[in-house]
């Protein structure tokens, strides 16, 4: 079933590049610039999509593996929003380390978190983001820290400020798109740390690349604090 | 229960929605307004402050390329500006706050050019046809303004022109700034100070094939020209009084990120620097007819006084003033903010 999705997805996509090659032949601009924004809209939707869903098969199992996450966040420090993801353990490996004063039971996971979120810079934008991370959690089980690094990627789609104005055909009218969509790729690590029972709470930094940004890229740093809490999707055990 | 529930936040948001999108803008007496103006590939922000009830706008072009507009707003020359008119702050494609995504190749001066034309489209568009729309071009950005008046008739939609050092001839300013660095470093050495630099800039320029430099010299000018402002290498040169640094860290608006990766974008890839060093429109400064308030430093060793003298020459404009400032660098607003204010209200006026 996956992998006739992903035939699917492949035949469109060829689809789209057909289109392209056919718009570049026929030099229609126009054309090239409303298939090449679909087409990078569409990749970036569909690798969230199915990392989203990649969750419902490895989270159902136990009700710790899958987790809502909350939080608050600041880009660039100045410019406040929120965020709202979830995060399912993908592989779990414990080892025993025998120390000299201690035994101690390591904890390793490979964790998969999807999330959208939003922040606000006042009077010159609203970013929207929506990513996908893959990483690694370690920590000793009798201690009370995680920590976690990792990467990920997605889309930021930056909503202009204000009426955005546009010419078409000599005439001057407000734009009814006020937003562009740019790919995101970060590196994150996130300390986790225990609140009450089995609410934890997390602060993750994460420096990301948002592009192309014009004829480049810039950089878009990222802090979060928040909770995150078991999600019980499935209590029917096989 | 849920449908009526349902049929209210309906009608609510139909209601919002209607508010919103029946708002009027009008010039005020205390603006903040935040707009952007797409074309192409670039989705470029403008940003109204001030005064706006004199019906009069100053379109700020500002100066680089690779700067930004915010970097003017909180200084104390804009600050006075504000109080009686209104500034449109607005950042040029791939510099400042501007977004979007297009080819190297469709940055050039012509599409900057093309861009204001838009810019200037919008504000007849969002504040009535009968406002009066002035370009006040610093540096580049008085390029952006000169290369704006020479084309097709743009000058038709513009009340009048405020140029600050601007920079529209590179091989004139080239040839300019050597002569000015010679004449200095031999005034500088004959009285002892600085001796190392004032050496350092004889030499340089003595290695010049002065009719034939490379980007690289011509940056390398601009740098002394740069140095003997930053370190005050000139007694006669007034200092920069502290709070007329630049101000677009301090500044929400602005995010700091995006305008060095700009920067950094504009001089990596270098299609913009190499068209900024090729500007020539001396030729033409006789097609510029709309009144015209020309303001340059006496110690601007990046766009030296000559350009203006030769501008105030040579424009085709009937009512024209040309202004020196003494004891003043290339940013000349900066270092007599309250002459600037001044000059600018009485050619206003």
């Amino acid at each position: 079933m996956k992998k006739g999705k992903d035939t699917k997805s492949d035949a469109t996509l060829l689809k789209f590049r057909s289109l392209l090659i056919q718009c570049r032949r026929h030099g229609i601009e126009n054309e090239i610039k409303i298939a090449m924004r679909l087409d990078k809209k569409y990749i970036t939707a569909f690798l969230i999509l199915f990392l989203i869903s990649s969750h419902s098969f490895y989270g159902q199992n136990e009700t710790d593996q899958f987790r809502l996450r909350i939080a608050v966040l600041t880009e660039t420090i100045t410019h406040p929003g929120l965020s709202l993801g979830c995060s399912s353990i993908l592989k779990n490996k414990q080892k025993t380390v025998v120390k000299k004063k201690a035994t101690l039971e390591r904890n390793s996971e490979l964790v998969l978190i999807s999330k959208i979120g939003f922040y606000q810079h006042r009077a010159n934008h609203t970013g929207v983001l929506y990513s996908a991370s893959i990483g690694q959690k370690r920590y000793v089980i009798s201690r009370k820290l995680t920590h976690q690094y990792g990467l990920g990627f997605g889309g930021l789609t930056q909503v202009n400020s204000g009426v955005t104005y546009e010419i078409k055909d000599g005439d001057i009218e407000e734009s009814n798109l006020k937003s562009r969509t740019y790919f995101h790729t970060f590196l994150f690590y996130e300390v986790g740390y225990p609140i009450k029972q089995s609410f934890r709470g997390y602060t993750r930094v994460q420096l990301g690349a948002k592009f192309p940004y014009n004829t480049y890229f810039s950089i878009v740093p990222i802090i979060e604090t928040g909770v995150t809490l078991p999600l019980k999707l499935n209590t029917k055990k096989e | 229960m849920k449908t009526t529930a349902l049929k209210g936040i309906l009608m609510l948001i139909i209601i919002c929605t209607q508010l919103s999108c029946s708002k009027d803008y009008v010039l005020e007496s205390n603006m903040e307004e935040t707009f952007y103006v797409r074309n192409g590939g670039s989705d470029m922000p403008v940003f109204v402050r001030g005064n706006g009830e004199s019906n009069k706008i100053l379109l700020l072009l500002h100066g680089g390329p690779g700067d930004t507009s915010v970097s003017y707003l909180n200084s104390a020359y804009s600050q006075q500006l504000h109080t009686h008119y209104a500034v449109a702050y607005y950042d040029q494609r791939q510099q400042g706050n501007s977004h979007g995504h297009f080819d190297q190749e469709e940055n050039s001066l012509s599409q900057i050019v093309e861009d204001t034309h838009d810019v200037v489209k919008a504000l007849q568009y969002r504040y009535g046809g009968d406002i009066e729309i002035y370009l006040w071009g610093h540096s580049w950005g008085g390029a952006v303004g000169t290369a704006y008046l020479q084309t097709a008739d743009y000058q038709s939609e513009i009340s009048g022109f405020i140029e600050v050092s601007g920079g529209y001839d590179f091989d004139f300013i080239n040839q300019a700034v050597i002569s000015k660095l010679t004449d200095q470093a031999e005034i500088e050495l004959t009285q002892g100070n600085h001796i190392e630099f004032w050496k350092e800039v004889v030499d340089y320029i003595a290695d010049l094939d002065v009719n034939n430099l490379t980007t690289e010299q011509s940056l390398d000018l601009n740098r002394y020209a740069g140095q003997i402002e930053r370190d005050e290498l000139i007694d006669d040169l007034y200092v920069i009084p502290s709070t007329e640094g630049f101000s677009e860290v301090n500044d929400k608006v602005t995010n700091p990120l995006s305008v060095t990766f700009n920067a950094i974008s504009i001089f990596t890839q270098e299609y913009l620097i190499d068209e900024l060093l090729s500007i020539s429109l001396s030729e033409n400064l006789n097609l510029i007819t709309v009144p015209t308030l020309l303001i340059w430093g006496e110690y601007d060793f990046k766009v030296p006084v000559e350009l203006g003298q030769f501008a105030y020459d040579n424009i085709g404009s009937v009512e024209k003033t040309f202004h020196i400032y003494p004891h003043a660098g290339h940013t000349t607003m900066r270092y007599d903010a309250d002459r600037f204010f001044n000059d600018v209200r009485e050619f206003l006026e």
